[in-house]
């Protein structure tokens, strides 16, 4: 079943007339059925009604003939209403007289006043032949008071007539004149009553199937079909919703039931032709979207109505409903908050002006409806919030707890993408009994010292269960908002594992450039911009023999003069890699040689300095000139020795002698080369005589 | 002529020492012998450039000396010279730089201060010997 079905069946009383209150029409709907009985009753009945009439003595045959020409006149169609009313009042009040005229034995008489009474009932069903049946009885009553019928039959069989005919005729025509009168007047009152009561039956239906559709219908098409077809009657066939779009209103294929089967080439050619019509550019509609109120678009006859029409609406759709004979438009907007977002417009084939009781009708309907379109946006705002809250609970890694501060009650429970856990087990639970049945350790914390300790805004430490099966290191944030009309607290459980490893890393990381910076033989400083020390290793302090809180601050050059120059090219930018120098710096009384090196701090406008005690080193290098000196004067001692041996074994004395000086005098300075570069006291005292020859060589050991 | 010629010739020797005097006095030595064609070098470096002109059967290299030492051109001098014996003659004895030395390609050993008559007979029997094994000085 459809929605549309669905709300048509529960939405129309049984015997709700399917009416606007749109008097034209019903009289003609409900005329046309009276119409052809009491036509045919009043032709038929003419002929006799003439011989009645012409007969002197019938006169009450009269009477019969003026009420069927009544009934007759009285079913011309094109006649105004109450003209109409007044006519088929007349003849019923007459009917029941005519029983007072008639004799008893005159059966065709009565058949004839039981047939016209009947087919003038008929316009306005049975109701008002109850009161019809008093005013008869009474009226009965009434002329038998003046001259009761029975003695104008009896005295006439008697031979005298108790009044003359006349004036009996007189009495009897006045009598159903005025009770006539009487009839029709209470008639009509009562008909206007009926009248009114239908409408507003028909109103009340109308608005009943409005209201059932704007509270089941999930959008405005689905809610417009059943409205539609509901407000739609003879008057109005052709309704047609129109859907806001951007700054156009567009036609939908959402018409009522009537204009599909009664203007069905109408709508195929709108739908063709002119499927988006209405802007807001146009007059019709921009006065639709000022006024917020139905506007009337009237077409009188002739081409001065039709150029009424095309100025409102657009020429082709006002030459497409002028074609299909429809003559009358009414323009419905349908608001929400002040906004239009669709229109209603419907088609009559009757030239209308205005008629005002209707639109507060209308209205009333266009705010429902309008209710429904409010109801759409924010239903398809609210699906669109929660797709989000869905991608946010997907993608965001933290689990998120919403839960009412007032009730404890959990209201949401979010587990990121690193959990497992079902979250629906905590939905309709406390706060406290999740807490209760996690599998988190909360570090001996009770639950209330959870949340006091929650709510003074600090994240808590605990450790939450893992994916697999271990726990992990997970901090909790709590903050508290008002959302409507009730306070919820947000708790975020977030996984702080890959921070903490982070941080063990990066304090091994610190501890262990620490202990290097402590340990290394180099004295480290660091300098800032303007060439200030901001850090000193303990080395660097005692190079300088100094304490680090000493040379905090202090610029490093006033301790290094040798490299000033060096500083400040670095801190210009001059410096390409790291400088080098070496020079002496001051430890005491004592002048300590160093080696430096001056770079670039990375990342930042500073510089890095080292200096090295380079006194051992020095010490060492004089060490090995010292032992290769020596080498040298033992090899030159050998190789003069060697040379004089060889010259002598060779018989030249000469050689030998010249060769044997020349070794002494090279040995003597050598040793005192030797001697000079020595940085200690040498003790002249030998350990063994100078003539032996130790097996491990040399009188001397080496400093 | 080579030594494996049975010394039908003279032998080319080639003694590289930095000291005049000294290498001078060795030189006269093995000239009075009659045996030997000798050239000198005052240093490793000249060394290497008479040897590659005069293809000597026998070197004597000291070890000290400027410009290039003994140690650093005796495994050139083998390479140049892959027959020819290649004696160390030096003024101190080093047990520990032998192995090394003889890795590099020395034959043998000599030591300054040894008289030269018995300098004469080591090279003899290196040259001539029946194992061509050298003995050590001193």
């Amino acid at each position: 079943m459809t929605t549309r079905t669905r709300l048509r069946r529960a939405s129309l009383p049984s015997g709700t007339p399917r009416l606007l209150a749109s008097a034209p029409a019903q009289d003609r709907r409900s005329w046309g059925r009276a119409h052809t009985a009491v036509l045919a009753l009043a032709v038929a009945h003419l002929p006799a009604a003439l011989a009645y009439a012409v007969s002197p003595a019938r006169p009450a045959a009269a009477l019969v003939l003026l009420a069927a020409l009544a009934v007759a006149v009285a079913a011309l169609p094109r006649l105004p209403r109450r003209t109409r009313q007044w006519l088929a009042a007349l003849a019923l009040g007459m009917c029941p007289l005519f029983v007072l005229a008639l004799p008893a034995s005159d059966a065709w008489g009565y058949l004839d006043i039981l047939l016209v009474w009947l087919a003038a009932g008929l316009y306005r069903r049975w109701g008002p032949w109850l009161l019809t049946a008093a005013v008869t009885v009474a009226g009965v009553i009434a002329v038998a008071a003046v001259d009761p019928v029975w003695a104008y039959g009896a005295g006439s069989a008697a031979g005298e007539p108790l009044r003359t005919l006349a004036s009996q005729s007189a009495i009897l025509v006045g009598a159903f004149l005025v009770v006539s009168l009487v009839h029709a007047a209470t008639w009509t009152m009562l008909a206007a009553i009926r009248h009114s009561r239908a409408a507003l039956e028909t109103t009340r239906g109308l608005l009943s199937v409005v209201s059932v559709a704007a509270s089941a219908a999930r959008t405005l098409d689905e809610a417009a079909e059943p409205v539609l077809d509901a407000l739609c009657d003879d008057t109005w066939p052709v309704a047609h919703l129109h859907l806001r779009r951007g700054d156009r209103f567009v036609g939908t294929a959402v018409w009522s039931a009537l204009a599909r089967a009664e203007y069905p080439a109408f709508v195929q050619e709108t739908e063709l032709r002119v499927p988006e019509v209405l802007t807001h550019v146009s007059p019709l509609s921009s006065a639709v979207a000022t006024t917020r109120g139905a506007v009337w678009v009237s077409q009188t006859a002739g081409a001065a109505g039709l150029a009424n029409l095309a100025q409102a609406m657009s020429p082709i759709r006002a030459e497409v409903a002028a074609a299909h004979g429809l003559r009358t438009v009414l323009l419905c907007p349908v608001a929400v908050d002040g906004d239009v977002v669709a229109l209603v417009e419907l088609y009559s084939p009757e030239a209308f002006t205005t008629e005002p009781e209707q639109v507060p009708t209308l209205s009333l309907m266009a705010s429902l409806l309008g209710q429904v379109a409010e109801r759409e946006r924010h239903t398809t705002a609210l699906a669109e919030q929660h797709q989000m809250l869905r991608a946010i609970e997907e993608t965001v890694p933290d689990s998120i707890i919403i839960f009412d501060v007032q009730t404890r009650l959990v209201v949401m429970y979010s587990t990121g993408t690193a959990r497992a856990r079902d979250p629906r087990h905590a939905l309709g639970r406390t706060l406290e009994e999740l807490f209760a049945s996690s599998e988190t350790d909360f570090l001996g914390r009770t639950e209330a010292d959870l949340m006091a300790e929650l709510e003074t805004g600090r994240p808590v430490l605990v450790l939450s269960p893992d994916t697999d099966g271990g726990r992990q290191p997970s901090e909790l944030y709590y903050s508290a908002r008002t959302v409507g009309d009730r306070e919820l607290g947000f708790i975020f459980v977030r996984d702080v594992s890959e921070r903490e490893k982070a941080a063990r890393e990066l304090a091994t990381a610190s501890s262990r450039a620490q202990a290097l910076l402590e340990v290394t033989d180099a004295g480290i400083y660091e300098l800032d911009c303007s060439g200030t020390v901001t850090f000193v290793n303990a080395r660097g302090a005692l190079l300088l023999g100094c304490e680090p809180a000493d040379l905090l601050g202090t610029r490093l050059t006033d301790k290094v003069p040798f490299l000033t120059e060096e500083v400040a090219g670095a801190l210009a930018g001059d410096a390409v890699g790291v400088v080098r120098r070496t020079g002496e710096v001051p430890r005491g009384t004592v002048r300590v040689p160093v080696a430096a090196a001056v770079t670039v701090r990375p990342g930042t406008d500073g510089l890095i300095v080292t200096l090295t005690d380079v006194t051992e080193a020095a010490r060492g290098a004089r060490l090995a000139a010292r032992h290769a000196h020596a080498l040298e004067l033992n090899d030159t001692v050998v190789q003069g020795l060697t040379t004089a041996i060889y010259a002598i074994e060779l018989g030249d004395a000469d050689t030998a002698s010249e060769t044997l000086g020349t070794t002494l005098t090279s040995a003597k300075a050598t040793i005192a080369t030797l001697l000079a570069d020595t940085p200690f006291d040498v003790t002249l005292l030998r350990r063994t005589h100078a003539a032996q020859m130790p097996a491990s060589g040399g009188g001397r050991d080496d400093a | 002529m080579t030594p494996e010629d049975g010394g039908h010739g003279p032998v080319t020797v080639l003694v590289i020492d930095d000291t005049a005097a000294l290498r001078q006095a060795v030189v006269r030595k093995l000239r009075q012998s009659g045996r030997y064609l000798v050239r000198e070098a005052a240093n490793g470096q000249e060394g290497l450039e008479v040897a590659r002109l005069v293809n000597p059967a026998l070197v004597l290299l000291d070890l000290s000396m400027p410009v290039m030492d003994g140690g650093t051109a005796l495994p050139l001098l083998r390479q140049m010279l892959p027959h020819a014996r290649i004696v160390i003659f030096s003024g101190f004895e080093h047990a520990e730089l032998r192995p090394t030395l003889r890795d590099a390609g020395a034959d043998a050993f000599i030591e300054k201060g040894v008289p030269l008559r018995t300098v004469l007979t080591m090279l003899e029997d290196l040259l001539h010997g029946p194992d061509g094994q050298p003995e050590l000085g001193g």
